[in-house]
């Protein structure tokens, strides 16, 4: 008896076994199907001009037709132009200018921003206003206010208090300041919005407990706030040289690159070669250098997050 | 007014504080600081719009003011023409239209897959996306340029079709990825009792997904039409042709010529749209924009 039932078993499972395979591999490809186009997009748009740039960085090219396979020349070009480490240095300035202006004043903004009662709503739709305003028309904005001319709102404001005009946007020690500014209006909202969601996560009791052991205000706030958003500060820091590292439309649109090269970036830099000069063997090894250096930071980015998650 | 504070239970400060005059003091003083934060948020909006309506000679003038003075609507509507603001619009709108199909369809599809139906080896192409959204973008414009005007296979120049910048929101990982959580938050058991009655998963992505699926769908819409409405560079590469121009082209490629005056006010057409956008929706751009990548 026993015997008998286990050929049975046997002989019905390879078939159960076939039918459902063949079903489940039908759902499979079906549920695949439905990621297709997607993953299409994130081949085609994505991973294709990282490797067709790194590709392209290594021959010489005519026009955007690849014609000579050159090794690394192009990148010993691109390194030994005198232009290179002043633009790199430029690009650094503008890292550090953003990280002055941009983490120290969302942050506080951010802590009034949760303590205050009245007219909270407003405030905060109004303090994000600038992060949804065309970023063309706001540097166009900000261009005007900084411009040289006598109509610019600084030079304005200079004349009504009797001072000479500034050349402002033109002064080569101030350019890339003055454009972080403009940055830094454009994009310090969403940063507000970011400390201010790990703000609201800090549970009152602790508030509570070290108001009862008799901490005061400011010791409330060094103990308990700021170590609590440390974690997103830290984040956003690393998130925040990624992404000032790569700027190029600003200073593309209010500068140009001006003035004699004193906003260029890396990104601009590499922008104009491809599409001013029809150097694209050039401008794919300078792309490649920064999107080398901007990996290693990723990779620390993810590493940190990593360990902050653990 | 200074009733709330004194029952006031959360944060930092709390009515217990506020029972010393020299925290209600700064109290009022941070109230000082949120209005300066505004005015520094609104100031060069309005320094356009005020710096718009000045004459020529009135705004290179050697005694300047911040007023101009007067305030002809008339002008106006002359830069919006001068801007060809209509035709512009509805080039936006088309860009918009399609990035919206692309965004919705293929991108909640693809939320939806990865969310609910994981096929084997959605996890990894999960992963795969985390990291593609973190990778450099100064590999990205040229060689995407090389590829729309020559592309791979069947080398076609799409430049003057709407379809790079089309194909290009598709790949908006950030979307997707707001689409694959918000699904995840849906209670399987809706899902699973629509099975029981026989709804297929196509059944259950339309019939029950896409109504639950209201606010999320509403919040992309608001992120698409903005990042269309802003976008200048794509256009700038892939639309040459004058007729195709969209309103950030158009702002971007013929205000250089333009007057300082013209052009602040043009800038500030421009910006009016965005504004009623944000007006109407602020909730759903406020909510959901925090893990956006942050610049600035």
């Amino acid at each position: 008896m026993e015997n008998k039932t286990v050929i049975k078993k046997q002989s019905k499972a390879p078939y159960k076994k076939l039918g459902s395979r063949l079903v489940e591999a039908r759902n499979q490809s079906l549920m695949w199907l439905l990621l297709l186009p997607m993953v299409f997009t994130l081949i085609l748009c994505h991973w294709n001009p990282i490797f067709r740039g790194m590709i392209t960085s290594l021959f010489h090219t005519k026009g955007f037709r690849m014609v000579e396979f050159v090794g690394l020349n192009n990148f010993k070009d691109v390194i030994s132009d005198t232009l290179f480490l002043k633009t790199l240095w430029n690009t650094v300035l503008y890292v550090f200018w953003s990280l002055l202006l941009g983490v120290i004043p969302p942050l506080a903004l951010a802590i009034v921003l949760n303590e205050v009662v009245h007219f909270k709503q407003g405030f905060k739709i109004i303090t994000y206003l600038p992060a949804i305003a065309p970023a063309l028309a706001a540097s166009l904005i900000w261009m005007n206010i900084f411009s040289p001319s006598p109509g610019g709102l600084l030079n304005v404001a200079l004349k009504a208090m009797g001072l000479p005009i500034s050349q402002w946007l033109l002064n080569e020690h101030l350019t890339i300041p003055l454009i972080v500014v403009s940055m830094t209006w454009k994009g310090y909202g969403v940063t507000m919005l970011l400390y201010l969601s790990a703000l609201q996560s800090i549970s009152q009791e602790l508030y509570e407990a070290s108001a009862i052991d008799g901490a005061g205000v400011w010791r409330r706030l060094f103990t308990v706030t700021i170590p609590h958003l440390g974690p997103t500060m830290l984040l956003f820091v690393v998130n925040q040289i990624i992404g000032v590292f790569q700027t190029f439309d600003q200073p593309l649109v209010m500068t140009g690159g001006g003035p004699n090269n004193a906003s260029t970036t890396l990104g601009l830099t590499s922008y104009n070669l491809a599409f001013s000069y029809m150097q694209v063997d050039r401008s794919m090894a300078l792309g490649t250098v920064s999107f080398i250096i901007l990996l290693v930071a990723t990779l620390f980015y993810f590493k940190m997050k990593k360990r902050m998650e653990d | 007014m200074a009733k709330k504070i004194e029952y006031k239970s959360e944060g930092l400060l709390t009515s217990f504080d506020y029972k010393r005059p020299s925290v209600k003091f700064s109290y009022w003083m941070m109230i000082a600081f949120l209005v300066l934060c505004c005015c520094i948020a609104l100031l060069p909006v309005l320094w356009a719009f005020l710096s718009g309506f000045k004459e020529l000679a009135e705004y290179y003038s050697q005694t300047p003011s911040l007023l101009p003075e007067s305030i002809s609507w008339k002008k106006l509507w002359d830069i919006s023409i001068k801007l060809r603001i209509g035709p512009a619009f509805i080039n936006s709108m088309i860009l918009f239209a399609g990035c919206w199909v692309g965004e919705i369809v293929i991108g909640g599809l693809a939320g939806y897959t990865m969310s609910r139906l994981q096929p084997k080896g959605s996890k990894f192409l999960f992963a795969l996306m985390l990291w593609t959204m973190m990778m450099p973008h100064t590999l990205t414009m040229v060689p995407m340029f090389m590829t729309w005007t020559d592309f791979p296979l069947i080398h076609i120049n799409f430049q003057n079709t709407w379809i790079p910048l089309w194909t290009g929101s598709m790949a908006n990982i950030f979307n997707i990825l707001l689409f694959k959580n918000f699904f995840d938050g849906i209670p399987l058991s809706y899902v699973e009792s629509a099975k029981l009655d026989g709804c297929s998963n196509l059944g259950i992505f339309a019939r029950i997904m896409v109504p639950l699926s209201k606010p999320i769908i509403s919040t992309v819409t608001v992120f698409v039409f903005n990042s269309t409405w802003n976008n200048f560079m794509g256009p700038f590469l892939y639309l040459k042709d004058a007729d195709m121009a969209t309103v950030a082209l158009r702002l971007y490629t013929t205000s250089k010529d333009w007057t300082e005056p013209e052009q602040m006010l043009a800038a500030f057409i421009v910006m009016i749209p965005s504004v009623i956008v944000f007006a109407i929706c602020s909730k759903q751009i406020m909510g959901n924009n925090v893990s956006v990548g942050v610049k600035g």
